[in-house]
């Protein structure tokens, strides 16, 4: 079971996004609006997975993973990202996200990224 | 000054030869010439492939160059010690080659001389001299090219390869040349064993590659790879010719795909670099995914596969495959099919919500004409404005998507990037670029595609009033069964029922339009009439069955105006109030409607009226005088019964009221006419009604039954069989259904989708063509028409089966129909159930399947 950080805009899709992780057995341990905050919430919980959005007000998801990973290396996020945003998911990736899931949720897909992101660290940790 | 006379160095020797007044003269000169000759530019010299020989007045050589030692066979210290005589025997070359006294006179000179080597041997060499003063000195400067040379005669011109070399050559100024030379020598022959090498190996190779060469070329599929330079390499197959039309090798492949995108191509260029450079396989992985899987090539699209290879254990040598697929045609016609329906969808979406429609297109047309100047002209700060301009094209293509409006959408949201990207451009924030690009967008124009659309659909006249939307009911129609054929069965649940609420309206709505006319009437007859009173009638009827009816209805309200409401004088004078009273109630009795419309003025002449007939020879004298009241009042509504003795224009030509009446005839309704002198008329319509029908909701499991029936019933009919030696299996859901001998498929779409088939046994198949025949056939023939007619008989059993449901028509359309010859076939859809059940006749088993192929219905 793995504590994870929603970063997202959208109450909608934080909402979705709970329910498939907390059904794939994890746990939420906050769920965040806006880039900005998100780093402060990443250092208060220091979670073990951040899912984030690509596009949101304030500071955008990729400028988060900047922040967060110059922080915090060995961060593990994913971003969410809407089709036709491969550009920007490859920023994100570049500046150290782990992987992504390109909308709309889907529970399976969701559940195996969030393992192979977790089961990678943990081989790389070992 | 070293360096920039070496980079300068094309003018410097230029002017060498040609005057006196050299580059070089201010080059200090001690003991000699060479000592003197700064070291940058020695090497540059020794570049040169031609012999440099200076020489003083005495005749001694000063300096040489490596391609002098090199033409005599002696090392630079042995040749410095000497003088030109010793090389060159002839006297009058010698002459000429030695400096005169005076620079001016030593003018470009080009001979053919002969030079002696160290070794004795004669060199014919072509020699060009000129002279040039260095420390008060005049210096001549030999260049000799020896004849025959291979470098010699292949370079015409030796300063430009000197140019070149010495520019090339810079970087390795301390490396000694002989060392270069020999490298350069030991390379080239590792090269040429390496080419022979490899030509050997690919002439072996060459069947193979000429055979993969062909059939790659014939894959229909362009194939091309490229490296880390992303270059595409020379082998490829012919369809990248055909895709890009012409060759591709060499082109960088960012720049094939996105030739003018730039940011794509920017951005494919990092990425493929990235999945190149990346070592971490699940990175590279992520990398690859984010690979473009389609691009527009000129006007076609290209799907793309992308594939890295290794073609050989080297990391280095990994390598892109990529294959690419033309899809243009694919796209064009999906892209058809979803235009189509997006245009369905914005014709219901304006036929059904067009207060909204109207609305929003005059916002539009007054936004383009007066409250963009306005905000524009307001301005005080320019980002303030760009911002709210922003903001209100934003609103419109809200507004317009939600009329499926998709190319005025589409334009606005190009507007609105352009817009916000200026915004961004620091060099354009000024109000005059706005204004600028706000103009050159031309806003005007941006909804006229969706309203030609619109129009050509729906008729000029739809536009034509703001409040009252006018369309052709079959129109409607038309496009309901358009929505059922072209649109999922979801999408029409939703819509079908929201295009009948446009022929099911309340029934006072279509009497509405009266009060206008009514009130506009009286004013111009100068009759004292008070506001038109509609009562009752809410409840809701399918408009298209009554509005030809209620549209006669104004020559009731014209008559009641100019004939029957009197002036403001009798009225007074008759004790009765200053204004008329016509009033309309709409009530139910027995089921019918019942609609009255009323006013309160003189009433109908009865006796004129009966006067008239007689006249008109209607009645003979006896039957008008046996006529009761109401029999002589419904004189009224035949042609050309007037008690009006003036015609005036707008009544009293006695054709109005059996215009109503025919209306009212072909509807099924009927008229009463009750009236008292000085008290004013009633007409009383009784109308039929006819209920907005449910939009019933058909499932598989609702059409099973009929579709059984049917088929018994025509075999019964048809094929003499007796009911009481059949048995009906009743329908049930499997995952599976066998067919028998012959089956017959037709698909079915509307409110659900699915194929209906109708498998027959062997011994029934051949009863049943035979009977369908007319005439006597043959067993050949049997087996030639067995085909069509059991498609023919599905058809009929499918046909009869919709037919069943009331609109069951207008729900469902049938598709043309197929046959297969099915020894022992199951048929098998994943993810659907089957729908199956059988009749066993006498005459043999029959079996009737349904499958649906819309998740919808469950």
């Amino acid at each position: 079971m793995a504590r994870i950080l929603i970063v997202d805009d959208s109450s909608m899709m934080r909402r979705n996004l709970r329910k498939v992780i907390e059904d794939a057995g994890h746990s939420v341990v906050a769920e965040i609006s806006n880039g900005s905050d998100a780093c402060v919430a990443y250092e208060q919980h220091q979670p073990d997975l951040v899912t984030m959005d690509i596009t949101m007000p304030y500071m955008d998801g990729i400028e988060a993973v900047k922040t967060i990973v110059e922080v915090f290396p060995n961060a593990r996020i994913v971003m969410i990202s809407a089709h036709g945003q491969e550009d920007k998911i490859y920023k994100a990736i570049k500046a150290g996200a782990k992987s992504y899931i390109v909308k709309p949720i889907r529970p399976v897909k969701v559940a195996t990224v969030i393992d192979q992101v977790l089961r990678n660290e943990k081989s790389i940790a070992t | 000054m070293s360096h920039r006379h070496i980079e300068s160095n094309q003018t410097a020797m230029v002017s060498v030869s040609k005057s006196s007044e050299c580059g070089y003269s201010d080059l200090s000169c001690t003991t000699s010439a060479s000592a003197g000759i700064n070291r940058v530019t020695q090497i540059a010299l020794d570049r040169l492939s031609d012999a440099v020989f200076w020489v003083n007045g005495s005749g001694r050589i000063v300096y040489v160059n490596d391609a002098a030692c090199r033409l005599i066979g002696q090392d630079s210290e042995g040749l410095l010690a000497i003088s030109i005589e010793d090389i060159c025997k002839d006297q009058d070359h010698v002459k000429s080659l030695r400096p005169k006294t005076d620079v001016n006179g030593m003018a470009e000179k080009a001979c053919r001389a002969e030079f002696t080597a160290k070794s004795g041997q004669s060199i014919p060499v072509d020699i060009t001299s000129c002279g040039f003063e260095m420390n008060g000195e005049v210096i001549s400067c030999v260049f000799a090219r020896g004849v025959g040379n291979r470098l010699g005669s292949a370079d015409s011109g030796s300063v430009d390869t000197f140019v070149a070399d010495s520019r090339d050559k810079t970087a390795e100024l301390q490396s000694p040349e002989d060392e270069i030379e020999r490298r350069v020598q030991e390379r080239t022959a590792q090269l040429t064993e390496e080419l022979l090498g490899r030509e050997r190996i690919e002439t072996a190779l060459l069947d193979e590659t000429e055979k993969i060469q062909s059939i790659l070329d014939n894959a229909g599929q362009g194939f091309l790879t490229f490296g880390e330079s992303l270059k595409v390499d020379v082998e490829y197959s012919e369809e990248c010719r055909k895709l890009f039309g012409g060759e591709v090798w060499g082109t960088g492949f960012p720049r094939l795909v996105y030739p003018k995108n730039e940011r794509n191509r920017e951005f494919l260029t990092s990425l493929l670099k990235d999945i190149f450079a990346e070592n971490d396989s699940d990175r590279r992985g992520m990398f690859l995914s984010l690979l473009p899987s389609e691009v527009q090539v000129g006007r076609g699209f290209v799907r793309i596969e992308f594939k890295l290879i290794t073609t050989s254990d080297h990391f280095r040598d990994r390598k892109m495959l990529v294959v690419m697929t033309d899809v243009t045609e694919q796209r064009r016609l999906s892209d058809q099919v979803e235009e189509e329906r997006n245009l369905l969808k914005m014709v219901v979406k304006a036929v059904t919500n067009y207060g909204e429609l109207a609305a929003s297109v005059k916002n539009w047309d007054d936004f383009c004409r007066s409250g963009l100047t306005s905000m524009l002209e307001g301005s005080v700060d320019p980002s303030e404005t760009r911002a709210d301009v922003y903001r209100t094209i934003h609103t419109f293509k809200g507004s317009f998507d939600q009329l499926d409006m998709i190319n005025s959408v589409r334009l606005l949201h190009d507007l609105e990037t352009r817009i916000s990207e200026q915004g961004r451009d620091p060099s354009k924030t000024t109000l005059w670029s706005l204004r600028y690009l706000l103009d050159c967008s031309q806003l005007e124009t941006f909804l006229d595609k969706d309203m030609a659309v619109l129009k050509a659909i729906l008729g000029e006249e739809f536009f034509g009033r703001s409040e009252l939307q006018m369309v052709d009911p079959a129109q409607i129609v038309a496009i309901e069964n358009e929505v059922l054929e072209l649109l999922s069965p979801a999408e029409a649940r939703r819509l079908v029922p929201r295009l009948r609420q446009l022929r099911y309206r309340p029934f006072r709505s279509l009497l509405e339009s009266y009060r206008d006319y009514v009130a506009n009437l009286a004013e111009r007859l100068n009759k004292p009439v008070g506001p038109l009173a509609i009562e009752g009638g809410d409840s809701l009827v399918d408009s298209t069955q009554y509005i030809a009816f209620t549209r006669s209805l104004v020559h009731v309200f014209r008559n009641m105006i100019d004939h029957g409401i009197e002036s403001e004088e009798l009225r007074v004078s008759a004790n009765k109030p200053e204004a008329g009273a016509i009033s309309c109630r709409i009530g139910q009795s027995g089921g019918r409607l019942v609609l009255e419309i009323a006013d309160d003025g003189y009433g109908i002449n009865v006796t004129k009226l009966r006067e008239k007939a007689l006249e008109m020879g209607l009645f003979d004298s006896e039957s008008a005088a046996r006529a009761t009241e109401s029999e002589i009042m419904a004189l009224v509504f035949r042609d050309r019964v007037t008690t009006n003795e003036c015609v005036s224009d707008y009544s009293g030509r006695g054709i109005g009221l059996s215009a109503v009446k025919r209306e009212l005839d072909r509807i099924g309704g009927t008229v009463q006419l009750e009236s008292s002198q000085g008290e004013g008329t009633k007409f009383i319509f009784t109308l039929p009604v006819q209920k907005p029908p449910e939009l019933p909701d058909l499932t598989v499991a609702d059409i099973m039954n009929p579709l059984l029936f049917e088929a018994m019933r025509f075999m019964v009919e048809e094929m003499g069989v007796t009911e009481a030696d059949s048995s009906i299996e009743k329908p049930q859901k499997s995952d599976q259904m066998s067919l028998s001998s012959a089956t017959a498929m037709i698909g079915l779409k509307g409110i659900f989708r699915g194929v209906f088939l109708l498998s027959f046994d062997e011994m029934l198949t051949r009863k049943l063509v035979r009977r369908f025949s007319a005439e006597e056939l043959s067993e050949e023939e049997v087996n030639e028409y067995l085909e069509d007619s059991i498609a023919e008989i599905a058809n009929i059993i499918l046909g009869r089966a919709i037919d069943a449901f009331p609109q069951g028509s207008d729900l469902l359309t049938i598709e043309p129909p197929a046959t297969i010859r099915t020894a022992r076939a199951v048929v098998k859809y994943t993810g659907t159930d089957i729908w199956t059940g059988s009749v066993h006749t006498n005459s043999g088993t029959f079996k009737v399947g349904f499958v649906s192929t819309d998740r919808v219905l469950s």
